[in-house]
């Protein structure tokens, strides 16, 4: 990772006492990590998130909406973030939720400083983890779309096992023409074996189903 | 008789035969006596064949008058027929007389050949003999008497009546007088006679004694015989009516039945009665063969005996009375006694006997037997009639115990049936009382029944005998302890109160239930409980017959057990009262505790919770203090903010402390007179900005004039703007136009104030309801649950409560009730 990106990952909080924010907020960015902090939930969604790993610190008790209803409704929102829960009185059945649901951690109050600052560090971590993959299918995406129609189509009979006589009989073309395109499709995909091929039919989705 | 005919017949084999036996040359002296000469052998054979002879015919006639006693025992006219006739031919008189002596008279019982004149005049007088006479002087000296010419005999020349009739009319001369005795007594005389003047052979008079013996034998024979048959008789009676009573098993009629009808043929009499004595009067309860006018009569009515009367005398003494002519007794002549004029003229009664049936020495009834002619009852009938007197009063005795033997059965049979109900778990008063009243009806013979107990204001509660529809009746009559009521005079007296017919009674008021129920005679027993009444037990007839001791005796024992009943109910409610309370008690002891300790958890929880928040931003500032410190060149800049945050921390954290001691350390001295909705009101504009800020409308209803509380103005604000913050909280999801938050206050009953804080939220969850105010239960997306408890607490230490409920048509309501005036300890 470039120092660059490192410098763009940032830390929110959404705590409705203002003391503890800044307090965070202060904690944060001892360690270099850009924080910003929101007194209710409402005002975290109006702000546009950046295109960069993220973290979000979360007071379990919040006016309105509980921490875990608004994780459940970020979720929801398929809005994917990394986030470390707070609380003043947790309990286990509230935790077990909040843990199956995703989150990072789960802090009670008073926390030790260190503890806060490595669940968030792990939070940052899984959420440039999640970036990577979604730009490397991205980039599987794009080679997918230079294909013919013709190309893609054989691509998915290939990945599902079939031969090429098989695909030849199944499209109504001749053997040839299928070796033809197959070859097209593996160097467009830069695809150095067909099992490579088959992995990438697969993050596409694209792999037909194997024949009876 | 045999040697003579022998020695007679044959003389010259005996003659052959001189060297034998000594009977032989004995019987061969006669012959050789009268050897002398012919004429006297001849004489000697006239007079041994004459004697032979007579000796035959007395045999002869013994053996008919041995035979004749035999073959009629009993009937003695036909034997002394036989042997007078017989006395008189063998020693050859005229004619002959016995008479029987009954110690005063002699009476003619057989004659022979005498005129029937004379006979007529001897039966129409008793024959009481001069003493002179052959008879008189026979008497006196019970040895026979011979006179030979009675026309010549002192008597007969005195003139003395029944000598000058022997003489004149039958034509006595000879005459011979034989006494007929036993061994104890004269029982008559055996007379022989001759119309001309021929004195009697010592021989004949040996007959005539021999005959007049005869005649003893049989009459004793025939008395004999007749108590035999007699006492049999009586045995067969007695052993029947003792049968009778055996197999009766109480049924008295089949005792009555047989005795009289043994007394009636036993006695030789018409007709029987058998009477019961009440103590005031003989009731008929059995006849035998007694005229059907005569039975009506005693039938109607009571028989009370006068006590001039015979019977009368009878009730008196208690022994036996006999009367040999009822007709000749004043009572009748002077019509003084119409039982006795009734017992006459209907019952055609002469002769009678009353024989009393007693008990113990006490009288408890008759039974008599009649006769319609003068004829008195022999000694032995009187015996047997008091026998049999003996035998009903067993009979009555055994009927009497076997009926309380039944009864007591009956009885232990009820009462146990009643124990099982009363002892049973599932404790029913009104079955246990129904049955109750319906044994007592049953067991004493009344028609209806009922039990009115104080604590139902004496309203019939348990009625038996009535059909459904004038239960409605009895069960509507209200009773009262007054004079006006059966039930009421027993309520009044605390005693069985009687009465044979309420008709008859001018202070019984209850005429309208008496009409349409149609009771007569009313028995009404108390319920006591330590000698007070809690409830009568009313018995009822139709007809008018009263209860007998006995029977009041019984509906007592069933009263007593209607009170062990309601005591029982009495004692099980108090019982499960007590029960009760004791578990409520414990269930306000354990909750108290429970809220104690909810109290102490309660306060721990909010303590560490406000000081947690302080605490992690200390803590936050801390760590980023010492990293900045970290960096080259220190970033003293944000070390000096993380420092000064710090100590703002701190404060807050110690105020904390201040705000909790403020709030419960020293809540007394915060007490003053609150006026609610001031109070309200001021919370409601310190949470205005919020109000709005959520775009919530507030509703007050805040009504003038309510009595102010005393308490912790800030805690009881506390309490109010936790309320108001929930509220706010319910009411986050609704749209905002919806959003109504309803704040009034009211008074509640006399000395109490409700605030009530309402939203249009979407409610409690029901399943949560009964949790919500326990700490840390979170209803609400805020964590409410902390706030709930906490302002529960407050509510309860000012002696308050706080409540929620769903409101209409959505929603929650929380209602805080605070106690006007000082609410004293219940603050601490």
């Amino acid at each position: 990772m470039s120092a660059s990106v490192e410098q763009q990952q940032s830390v929110f909080v959404i705590d409705d006492d203002a003391a503890l924010r800044e307090a965070l907020a202060s904690l944060f960015r001892s360690i270099g990590l850009r924080v910003k902090a929101f007194a209710s939930t409402s005002e975290f969604l109006q702000f546009k998130l950046p295109d960069a790993p993220t973290c979000l610190v979360l007071d379990v008790r919040l006016p309105g909406l509980s921490g875990l209803d608004f994780q459940a409704e970020l979720a929801k929102a398929n809005i994917e973030i990394p986030i470390v829960f707070m609380t003043g009185h947790g309990d286990i059945p509230m935790t077990v939720r909040a843990m199956k649901a995703g989150a990072v951690e789960f802090l009670p109050k008073p926390f030790r400083d260190q503890d806060m600052l490595d669940a968030v560090q792990v939070g940052l971590e899984r959420d440039r983890n999640r970036r990577k993959g979604a730009s490397d299918t991205a980039k599987l995406k794009a080679s997918f779309d230079t294909l013919t129609l013709r190309e893609q189509e054989i691509m998915g009979l290939v990945t599902a096992g079939l031969m090429n006589k098989q695909i030849a009989g199944e499209l109504g073309v001749s053997e040839i023409t299928v070796k033809v395109h197959r070859g097209n499709v593996m160097r467009k995909m830069g695809a150095k074996s067909l099992a490579e091929l088959v992995r990438m039919a697969d993050a596409l989705g694209v792999r037909r189903r194997p024949p009876p | 008789m045999r040697q003579r005919s022998k020695a007679g017949g044959k003389p010259a084999k005996a003659q052959r035969r001189k060297t034998l036996g000594r009977k032989r040359r004995n019987a061969q002296n006669p012959l050789r006596r009268d050897n002398s000469s012919v004429s006297g052998r001849e004489r000697e054979v006239a007079r041994l064949a004459r004697e032979l002879n007579e000796a035959a015919e007395q045999q002869r006639a013994t053996a008919e008058v041995l035979r004749l006693i035999n073959s009629s025992p009993g009937d003695l006219e036909p034997v002394f027929a036989s042997t007078l006739a017989s006395a008189v031919r063998l020693c050859g008189a005229d004619i002959g007389a016995v008479h029987r002596w009954d110690g005063d008279a002699l009476h003619l019982i057989a004659t022979h050949e005498l005129p029937a004149v004379y006979v007529e005049l001897r039966k129409q007088t008793p024959h009481r003999p001069h003493q002179h006479s052959a008879s008189g002087r026979m008497l006196a000296s019970r040895s026979p008497v011979h006179i030979v010419d009675l026309a010549a005999d002192r008597a007969y020349l005195e003139g003395n009546p029944s000598t000058v009739a022997a003489v004149e009319i039958a034509g006595v001369r000879t005459t011979l007088a034989v006494p007929m005795a036993t061994e104890k007594e004269l029982i008559g005389s055996f007379t022989v006679g001759r119309r001309q003047v021929r004195p009697f052979t010592d021989k004949q008079i040996a007959i005539v004694q021999n005959f007049a013996a005869h005649a003893v034998t049989a009459i004793e024979n025939a008395r004999l015989l007749r108590e035999l048959r007699e006492s049999l008789q009586e045995q067969i009676a007695t052993s029947r009516v003792l049968q009778v009573i055996t197999g009766s098993a109480g049924d008295l009629q089949a005792v009555f039945d047989t005795v009289l009808e043994n007394a009636r043929r036993l006695c030789d009499a018409e007709f029987g009665n058998i009477y019961r004595w009440d103590g005031e009067a003989l009731h008929l309860i059995a006849w035998h063969n007694t005229p059907a006018a005569f039975a009506i009569y005693r039938r109607q009515g009571a028989f009370r005996p006068s006590a001039t009367s015979l019977v009368g005398r009878m009730v008196r003494t208690k022994t036996v009375v006999h009367v040999a002519d009822a007709a000749a007794n004043p009572d009748y002549t002077e019509r003084r006694d119409p039982s006795l004029v009734a017992a006459i003229e209907l019952g055609g009664v002469r002769t009678y006997l009353a024989v009393p049936m007693l008990k113990e020495g006490k009288l408890i009834g008759a039974i008599t037997v009649y006769r319609q002619e003068v004829r008195p009852f022999t000694d032995k009938q009187i015996a047997l009639m008091t026998s049999f007197a003996d035998q009903v009063s067993i009979a009555l005795e055994n009927a009497r115990l076997l009926q309380e033997l039944q009864e007591t059965l009956q009885q232990q049979a009820a009462a146990a049936d009643i124990l099982k109900i009363i002892s049973r778990s599932t404790f029913d008063l009104q079955a246990v009382l129904d049955t109750l009243v319906e044994l007592a009806v049953r067991l004493c013979g009344a028609d209806l029944g009922a039990v009115h107990p104080q604590r139902e204001n004496f309203r019939a509660f348990s009625i038996y005998g009535l059909p459904d529809a004038h239960r409605e009746v009895a069960a509507k009559v209200l009773f009262a302890p007054d004079p006006g009521s059966v039930m009421g005079r027993t309520a009044m007296e605390g005693k069985p109160v009687q009465v044979a017919d309420v008709l008859a009674d001018p202070n019984y008021t209850l005429r309208d239930a008496q009409q349409k129920l149609g009771y007569r005679t009313v028995l009404g027993v108390p319920l006591l409980r330590e000698g007070r009444p809690i409830g009568v037990l009313v018995m009822m007839r139709f007809a008018v017959r009263p209860f007998t001791e006995k029977q009041i005796e019984l509906v007592q024992n069933f009263a007593d057990k209607a009170v062990i009943a309601i005591e029982n109910t009495r004692l099980l409610a108090e019982l499960r009262r007590r029960t009760d309370e004791l578990g409520r008690s414990v269930a306000e002891l354990q909750r108290e505790r429970k809220n104690k300790l909810m109290n102490l958890e309660t306060m721990a929880a909010s303590i560490s919770h406000e000081v947690r928040q302080p605490l992690a931003s200390i803590a936050s500032n801390g760590g980023a203090a010492l990293r900045f410190l970290g960096h080259a060149p220190p970033n003293l800049e944000e070390v000096r903010s993380a420092l000064n945050r710090m100590v703002g921390e701190s404060h807050r954290a110690s105020e904390v402390f201040d705000n909790i001691r403020a709030l419960f350390g020293k809540a007394d001295q915060g007490h003053e007179p609150i006026e609610v909705n001031e109070l309200v009101r001021g919370v409601l504009s310190g949470l205005q900005g919020e109000l709005e800020e959520n775009g919530i409308r507030a509703d007050l209803d805040l009504p003038a004039g309510l009595a102010p509380i005393m308490g912790h103005k800030g805690q009881l604000q506390e309490v109010l703007v936790n309320l108001v913050r929930n509220a706010i909280e319910a009411m986050h999801a609704d749209a905002e136009s919806r959003r109504l938050l309803r704040v009034s206050t009211a008074p509640h009953g006399g000395n109490k104030v409700t605030v009530a804080v309402e939203d249009s939220g979407p409610g409690i969850d029901p399943k949560r309801s009964a949790s919500i105010f326990d700490a840390f239960i979170t209803t609400k997306s805020h964590g409410m649950g902390l706030g709930l408890a906490l302002s529960r607490m407050i509510v309860e230490r000012h002696g308050g409560q706080l409540s929620a409920a769903p409101a209409h048509p959505r929603g929650s309501i929380f209602r805080v009730v605070l106690p006007t005036g000082h609410p004293a300890k219940e603050s601490r």
